[in-house]
């Protein structure tokens, strides 16, 4: 990250507005689980106060963090404690303080590329099948060749990548995809084209790489800067026409949101103000008047999973409040905290069975209500927290733009 | 862009219950927190100190609320959390982290330390490793207040927390008290009480459970074991973070979000506009955007100096969001670290309707309403009436939304 010199300064700011109380790392998902991880508030705020005069943590156990941003939702005080602790094993990593073995670096390699997961399957299975026995990979693997067979990459590369040209007439508007719906769900991203372009807008879709948060979990620091680099050389021409970008995976704008304006270069400085989650895009079409209403009704009650990373945007959850609109549609909010699988933090061999503990308030919260017929469906924004969700409550689990689909009609 | 009824800036008691009283009667309210308020220090105790006192002296927030009104948000509140027990002026007893017993307001019921006074052997439940307890302290303090009863100290170790011990990490309470709550940690602490309960059959009639970290009133599985159970279970309150309060503020939260209020989290309000005696609209900074909301009222819970909503620099004292006028004391401090402190008064005057005022008495802004720990006059670590406060005067504001 750019600006070492104020950067201090703030850090030891942010530093000094930490009042020790403990709430963090009370809600931290990982440390109630794993007591190899001595937590947000040791692993932030405390031991950076020892970073900045050289002490260093060992990062094996920062490692354990799965960067959920749960305990920036609950401190009091705004202390930036996940970014404490990505930098400090960033800089772990790159000085070479941790080392690992081969097995587990090429192990980073394929979950940190999310995007190579698609093509996972064949090519890479061999070295990877310690991490495929697991159960939750299965079902995402399942999923990706699934779906690659009924909608193959090269189609979808068709469909999305080729559509960048700009005609000024219509409404613009960037798609930034996501790996999980790129390659993991294309018909979830072609709802969510469908949906942006019933309301008018020209829907442009470069070929963009991973957003480079899956690289970032998995300690590939310079890969994800690269990415991030690549994707910002792709939006510059359209963050300096003004054309807004979307995503609609939590995930992926978060970190368009928080970590790219921190890479500089070109289109860093307008990437943060530019993007919206998909959601928070179409409510600002409808506060404006432009959103096209006429919603089919519902008579479905739904229960909501608010990701982590959405949580963290400030921005609230503006798919209730579009949900909403539906007549008739009824939806509930699950408030049982973090599903553990975290990017792809719960499917690391180490972490599988954390994941599910981790998850399981939220497991249980969802089979209770569907067996009590409190709700027929569940919803959530992020592509793995859909997987993990129907893994481990067997709970059939869609994407909310699924809701607008039926609404408009168009499914 | 669409007007809100009502914006509640700030999630602790004042804010959710304000949020909660304007949801329940319809209104669309939002509630922005930048995070856990201090919820998570208090073990869920409302205390309302010498209510009447207080309410005599001039300018105490308990001044602008009637005893009925008192009441009313105390029915209102037992509604809300039929798990909460107490008597209006009546104090009961609590235990302290340390053993110590102190009179308290309303509490969850599993905290009132009530069957003690009966007790004639009390058992002390001492989790290995539970953070901040120190069971030999603990148990002597109880001896000394109890001296009708035998004290014994009985140990309590849990395969699932095995690999903490050996590495001789210990335990947050909330982190017990997660595991008490699942359906293997409920299951598991039927079998180690019923084994008490077993080993002391003969002692039924008077024997307690003293049992640290537990956080029973709120989670179904354990209020139904402890029912079927024949021998009553007291939880002492806790060094923070207190595992009751995080449920606490966690069942207000999914409360407030169950009657359609929307709860926005990590948002830091840092600006409002004004107009002529009148907000519009809040602003918070969201990554690179303006987040503008507007709403017919707001209702400013952003918890005083210690909330984080008033914030004391080296030369400037102020109110962050409004910039409404403060009251601030001359004299910051006194002598006698737990005696009165005068800086504990800073913070906003109102009128009766709980609008912040100017120095000249007028009011500074029509649709704002203040509550909590962001008002004037009074000092909860002597008044003892912090939840109290935050209990009636956020009521009140969730019904002037
Ligand atoms: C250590 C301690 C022990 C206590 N023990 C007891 C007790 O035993 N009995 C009792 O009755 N009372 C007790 N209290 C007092 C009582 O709990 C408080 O008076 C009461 O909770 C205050 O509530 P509040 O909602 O006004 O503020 P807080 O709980 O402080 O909440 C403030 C909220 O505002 C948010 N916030 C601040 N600034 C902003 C902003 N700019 N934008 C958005 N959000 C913002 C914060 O994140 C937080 O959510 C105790 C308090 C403390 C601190
Ligand atoms: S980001 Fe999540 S896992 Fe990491 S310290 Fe914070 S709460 Fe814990
Ligand atoms: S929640 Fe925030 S203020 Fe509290 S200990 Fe953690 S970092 Fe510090």
């Amino acid at each position: 990250m750019n600006g070492k010199s104020e950067g201090a300064v703030y850090r030891a700011e942010k530093l000094d507005a930490c009042i020790k109380c403990s709430a963090c790392t009370a809600e931290c998902p990982v440390a109630r689980i794993n007591p190899l991880f001595p937590g947000p508030k040791a692993a932030g705020p405390d031991a950076e106060r020892l970073r900045l005069e050289g002490i260093y943590f060992d990062a094996k156990a920062l490692a354990l963090c799965s960067n959920c941003k749960t305990c920036e939702i609950t401190c009091p005080s705004s202390v930036n404690i996940t970014e404490l602790i990505m930098e400090a094993r960033r800089k772990a990593i790159l000085s070479g303080a941790n080392k690992k073995s081969k097995r587990y670096r090429l192990r980073a390699l394929v979950l940190g590329r999310a995007e190579y997961l698609g093509i996972l399957g064949t090519v890479l299975a061999p070295v990877t099948n310690f991490v495929l026995r697991k159960k939750a990979v299965r079902v995402l693997m399942e999923k990706a060749i699934g779906i690659g067979r009924n909608a193959p990459l090269p189609d979808y590369h068709r469909r999305f990548a080729l559509n960048t040209h700009t005609d000024a007439k219509t409404k613009q508007v960037v798609y930034f995809p996501g790996c999980y719906s790129a390659y993991n769900d294309a018909v979830t991203a072609r709802a969510v084209v469908k949906v942006l372009e019933h309301n008018g807008f020209s829907v442009l879709t470069p070929s963009f790489h991973c957003c480079g948060v899956p690289l970032q979990s998995n300690d590939q620091f310079s890969q994800a800067e690269a990415n991030a680099l690549y994707n910002l050389r792709l939006l510059v021409p359209y963050l300096e026409q003004g054309i807004p970008v979307v995503a609609s995976c939590p995930s992926c704008t978060l970190s368009l949101k928080q970590e790219y304006p921190h890479y500089g270069g070109p289109g860093a400085e307008l990437i943060a103000a530019r993007t919206y989650d998909l959601f928070e895009f179409l409510w600002h079409l409808y506060e404006n008047g432009e959103l096209r209403l006429g919603f089919r009704p519902s008579s479905q009650i739904v229960a909501y999973h608010a990701p982590c990373h959405l949580k963290a945007q400030s921005i609230g959850t503006p798919v209730v409040r579009l949900l909403r609109l539906i007549p008739g549609l009824q939806v509930k909010d699950l408030d049982s905290g973090c599903c553990g699988l975290s990017g792809s933090y719960g499917f690391k061999e180490e972490n599988y069975a954390l994941g599910m503990e981790i998850g399981k308030p939220l497991f249980g919260k969802i089979k209770s209500g569907l067996e009590k017929a409190d709700f027929s469906e569940v919803i959530t924004e992020c592509g793995t927290c859909n997987i993990q969700i129907a893994h481990g409550s067997r709970a059939k689990v869609q994407h909310p733009v699924w809701y607008f689909m039926k609404a408009y009609g168009l499914a | 862009m669409i007007v809100w009824d009502g914006i509640i800036i700030g999630g602790g008691l004042a804010g959710l219950v304000a949020g909660i009283t304007a949801a329940e009667r319809g209104k669309q309210v939002m509630l922005v927190a930048e995070g856990i308020g201090s919820l998570s220090f208090t073990s869920g105790v409302i205390d309302f100190g010498d209510f009447n006192a207080l309410r005599d002296r001039q300018d105490h927030p308990f001044s602008h609320i009637s005893e009925d009104q008192a009441l009313q948000s105390v029915s209102k509140w037992q509604e809300l959390c039929p798990f909460y027990t107490g008597s209006w002026a009546k104090g009961q007893p609590i235990l302290t982290p340390l053993g110590e017993i102190r009179p308290a307001g309303y509490v969850p019921y599993s905290l009132s330390a009530q069957p003690l006074e009966a007790a004639r052997e009390i058992v002390l439940i001492a989790p290995q490793g539970l953070k901040d307890f120190f069971p030999g302290l603990f148990a002597s303090n109880l001896a000394l207040n109890f001296p009708q009863a035998i004290v014994t100290i009985k140990p309590l170790q849990v395969d699932r927390f095995a690999q903490h011990y050996s590495l001789g990490k210990s335990i947050l309470p909330s982190d017990y008290a997660k595991y008490w709550a699942s359906v293997e940690g409920t299951d598991y602490l039927r079998e180690f009480l019923m084994g008490i309960i077993g080993e002391l059959a003969g002692m039924k009639e008077g024997l307690v459970l003293v049992f640290p970290g537990l956080s029973a009133s709120f989670e179904p599985l354990l209020r139904d074991l402890l029912k079927s159970l024949t021998v009553s279970i007291v939880e002492p309150t806790i060094f923070p973070p207190s595992p009751v309060g995080m449920n606490l503020y966690q069942f207000l939260r999914k409360k407030f979000k169950d009657l359609g209020g929307e709860f926005l989290t990590n948002g830091k309000v840092e600006a409002a506009v004004i107009e002529e005696g009148y907000c519009p609209s809040i602003s918070l900074q969201s990554h690179g955007k303006t987040l503008e909301l507007k709403a017919k009222s707001f209702v400013l819970a952003t918890g005083g100096i210690f909330g984080g909503g008033i914030q004391v620099g080296p030369r400037t004292i102020r109110e962050g969001i409004f910039d409404c006028p403060l009251f601030i004391p001359e004299q910051w401090t006194s002598d006698g670290f737990l005696g009165p402190q005068p800086y504990t008064q800073t913070g906003i005057e109102v009128d009766a309707e709980l609008h912040p005022l100017r120095s000249d008495g007028e009011i500074y802004l029509h649709n704002v309403y203040v509550c909590g720990r962001m008002l004037a006059h009074w000092d909860p670590w002597t008044d003892h009436c912090g939840g109290g406060v935050a209990l009636t005067t956020g009521h009140r504001a969730g019904t002037m939304i």
